[in-house]
């Protein structure tokens, strides 16, 4: 298992190509809340897209464009979020979380 | 047909427990507030679900609750309050350092990322109780970090003050949610608490031994009482309703009966 800083600087680097601070800053909070939320969720950084996977069938995926990133959260039965405002990131996190709780029930023995 | 007699609850009975005999010094029939430490140790993730759930419980019994939680990371208790993304996400963005807001009228919340940034209460509740409950819940204060909030720790194993104790508030437990198996951190936990209340309660709720991890509860000497989790406790870790369980009523029965045998205990002293 990687460090919380170590998964947070794979994370983060995708994002460096959104031009728009404001909405960087919208990738970098929600990479840090993702991380955040269990030890369990591990990052990979490919070429244009960020996975967040885990047990129980975590899958999260932020693909970083130009000027905004979308958010693709489960795997078969995925939901995309464009996120370009607040509002949209409030969306895309509060989903996200809901499908991190949902896939943390599934393997919690108790 | 003979109506069948409800059982009473124990917000029912829990004026006539703590009146009694005792004196206008000791504070007989002054409704009083007793605090409860909650710590959720282990994935942060579990700390909304469980805080909110024993909070409920509680208020359902129409004791009228204050859940002050403290924490990173998300969700934080307003997921399963229900509140609108907005409002528990707020904090996130930078902008909030902390919100509050009454769930109903036995339960007030407030939440903050730091101990220090707790919007409090500064008004008692409108609803007349004998006894009232601050909840003030907190996991490990950093990501992937083990300690909880210095703050909070240092209010855990200060003393009681006394004037302040006695006259409103009352009484304090502490309340472990093993969900990791860190025994240092637990005996950290219980040693600072006992620093500061040599007698109050403890409760540590753990997995239970060949359930995972968890602590054995063979080798929790300090622990008065240790319960285990029941199968399926987490099973609605994703919806957005607090886990009001048979285990949780049950959870809360005991930490608000506890807390009033002590007051009992108290009052008869100060009667002696």
């Amino acid at each position: 298992m990687r460090s919380y800083s170590s998964r947070i600087r794979e994370a983060a680097g995708n994002g460096t190509r959104i031009r728009p601070v404001k909405i960087r800053d919208l990738y970098d909070t929600l990479c840090d809340h993702l991380i955040c939320f269990s030890s369990g969720v591990e990052v990979e950084a490919a070429l244009f897209e960020t996975r967040f996977t885990g047990p129980g069938g975590i899958a999260i995926i932020l693909s970083p464009y130009s000027e905004i990133f979308t958010v693709s959260i489960g795997g078969s039965s995925r939901c995309d979020v464009r996120v370009n405002d607040e509002q949209s990131y409030f969306r895309a996190l509060d989903l996200s979380i809901k499908h991190l709780l949902t896939c943390t029930s599934r393997v919690t023995r108790q | 047909m003979p109506d069948r007699k409800r059982s009473k609850r124990l917000h029912d009975v829990s004026h006539l427990f703590l009146s009694g005999s005792a004196g206008a010094d000791s504070g007989a029939g002054v409704s009083f507030t007793s605090r409860v430490y909650l710590c959720i140790s282990g994935d942060p993730c579990y700390r909304g679900f469980i805080s909110s759930g024993l909070s409920s419980a509680v208020s359902a019994e129409n004791i009228p609750v204050t859940l002050l939680e403290t924490g990173y990371s998300m969700p934080n208790a307003g997921y399963y309050f229900s509140f609108e993304p907005e409002e528990y996400l707020s904090t996130t963005l930078g902008g909030r350092k902390g919100f509050k807001k009454k769930v109903n009228d036995y339960l007030r919340y407030s939440y903050a990322s730091r101990y220090a940034d707790l919007e409090r209460y500064d008004d008692p509740f409108s609803t007349p109780s004998a006894l009232q409950l601050t909840i003030e819940a907190f996991g490990p204060a950093v990501p992937g970090g083990t300690m909880a909030d210095q703050k909070i720790l240092a209010d855990l194993s200060s003393k009681p003050v006394k004037k302040y104790d006695h006259i409103f508030s009352r009484g304090r437990t502490l309340v472990i949610f093993d969900c990791c198996g860190e025994d240092d951190w637990i005996d950290y936990l219980c040693s600072a608490f006992r620093t500061g209340s040599s007698s109050d309660p403890i409760f540590v709720i753990g997995m239970g031994k060949g359930n995972g991890p968890g602590r054995d509860p063979s080798i929790s000497g300090y622990s008065e009482r240790y319960l285990e989790m029941p199968p399926g406790f987490m099973k609605d870790l994703g919806k957005r309703i607090p886990p009001v369980s048979t285990f949780m009523r049950g959870l809360a029965g005991s930490i608000t009966r506890s807390i009033a045998s002590v007051e009992k205990e108290r009052r008869k002293n100060a009667v002696i």
